[in-house]
C-alpha cells in the first residue's frame, strides 16, 4: 500500500519546518520570550565557526543563559532584516540556513551574516543548538547583501 | 524552451540515503593524504555550484563560484596553503537529496607551522547521483589565526 501524502511523519515534518521558521522570525522581530518557548529550560547551545566578534564563543547550559547571550547581543546589535535560504528535516534533527543583518547601535556600522543552525527536538523542544556563521564583511561592498527591515 | 516547472522542481537525487552517506564520507575525507583530488570528478556535476561563506576581502575564495574547475582550484589553492588531516563527521541530516553535514578538520598552515581543528557546516544538494550544489560555512576565524593574520579586523 502506498503511504499517504498526509502520513502523520510527513506532517510532523511539516510542523518542524513550520517551527524552525517561526524560531527565525521571532528572534528577528525581537519577540525572544515567544521564541524561547520552542526552546528546552535545559538546552545546550554550542557555537562553532566564527569565535569572536559579534556574538559569544562556546557553550551555553540551559535557556537562561541562552536568554542573557541574547539580551548581550541586543544591547548592541539592532536586529534587521532576514531571509531563510533553507530548512531540512531528518528525523528528530532540523537544519536551517539563513542570512541576516545587523546594525550596531553605536558606530551604525551595519553587518550581513550568513548562518546555519542545526537544532536538535525533543517533545517539541530542542534540546541542543549547534550554530554556525560567517560574515559578508564590514565593508562597503558587502552592503549589497543588507537585508533591511520589513 | 524551458519548462517553468521543470525549472522550479528539484531533481530526484537519484540515489538511495546508504549511498549519499557513503559519498559523503568519500567528500569528507578530501583531500586524499597524496594530495589527489580524483574522486570530485566522482562526486560532482560539472556545473556545479559553490559557495564558501565568508568575508571576500579576507578569504580569497569566499563567494559563489560555478563549475567543477572552479572547485578544484580552491580546493587546490587550499592544499597548496594547508595540510589537513584527522577529518572527522558529527552529524549528517539527509532530506531528500538535500544534505547537511557538521564535520571537523585539522589544519595546520605549511608555512607558519601553526595548526588547529577547524570546524566546518557543508550544505549539498544531489540531483541524479550528482552533487549539484555546495555551500561551506568554515571557521574562518581559526584559519586565519593558523595561517598568522589577525583574526579581526
Amino acid at each position: 500500500m502506498q503511504p499517504k501524502i498526509d502520513a502523520p511523519d510527513e506532517e510532523e515534518r511539516r510542523k518542524l519546518r513550520r517551527n524552525v521558521f517561526e524560531i527565525t522570525r521571532l528572534r528577528m522581530s525581537g519577540q525572544i520570550e515567544e521564541m524561547l518557548r520552542y526552546f528546552a529550560p535545559d538546552v545546550i547551545v554550542r557555537y562553532h565557526a566564527t569565535k569572536e566578534g559579534l556574538f559569544l564563543p562556546g557553550v551555553l547550559h540551559g535557556r537562561e543563559a541562552f536568554r542573557e547571550n541574547i539580551r548581550l547581543t541586543d544591547v548592541d546589535y539592532e536586529p534587521l532584516g532576514s531571509e531563510v535560504l533553507d530548512i531540512l528535516v531528518d528525523g528528530s534533527m532540523t537544519v536551517v540556513r539563513w542570512r541576516n543583518s545587523w546594525r550596531h547601535r553605536n558606530s551604525g556600522r551595519t553587518a550581513t551574516m550568513d548562518m546555519a543552525h542545526f537544532l536538535s527536538w525533543r517533545n517539541g523542544m530542542v534540546i541542543e543548538v549547534f550554530e554556525y556563521l560567517d560574515y559578508h564583511g564590514w565593508n562597503p561592498f558587502s552592503d549589497e547583501a543588507l537585508i533591511e527591515r520589513d | 524552451m524551458t519548462d517553468i516547472e521543470e525549472l522550479f522542481t528539484h531533481r530526484p537525487p537519484g540515489l538511495e540515503r546508504d549511498e549519499i552517506r557513503r559519498r559523503l564520507d568519500l567528500l569528507a575525507s578530501q583531500p586524499a593524504e597524496n594530495g589527489d583530488f580524483s574522486v570530485i570528478h566522482e562526486l560532482f556535476s560539472p556545473d556545479v555550484v559553490c559557495e564558501f561563506v565568508g568575508d571576500k576581502t579576507r578569504i580569497p575564495y569566499a563567494g559563489r563560484h560555478t563549475g567543477i574547475d572552479a572547485l578544484l582550484n580552491i580546493l587546490r589553492a587550499i592544499n597548496v596553503d594547508f595540510c589537513q588531516s584527522e577529518p572527522m563527521i558529527d552529524d549528517v541530516v539527509i532530506d531528500g537529496g538535500r544534505v547537511a553535514l557538521r564535520r571537523s578538520v585539522r589544519w595546520r598552515h605549511r608555512g607558519t607551522g601553526l595548526e588547529g581543528r577547524v570546524d566546518l557546516a557543508d550544505f549539498v544538494r544531489f540531483e541524479h547521483g550528482l552533487i549539484v550544489e555546495l555551500i561551506e560555512f568554515r571557521d574562518s576565524i581559526s584559519i586565519l589565526n593558523i595561517q598568522g593574520e589577525p583574526s579581526w579586523p
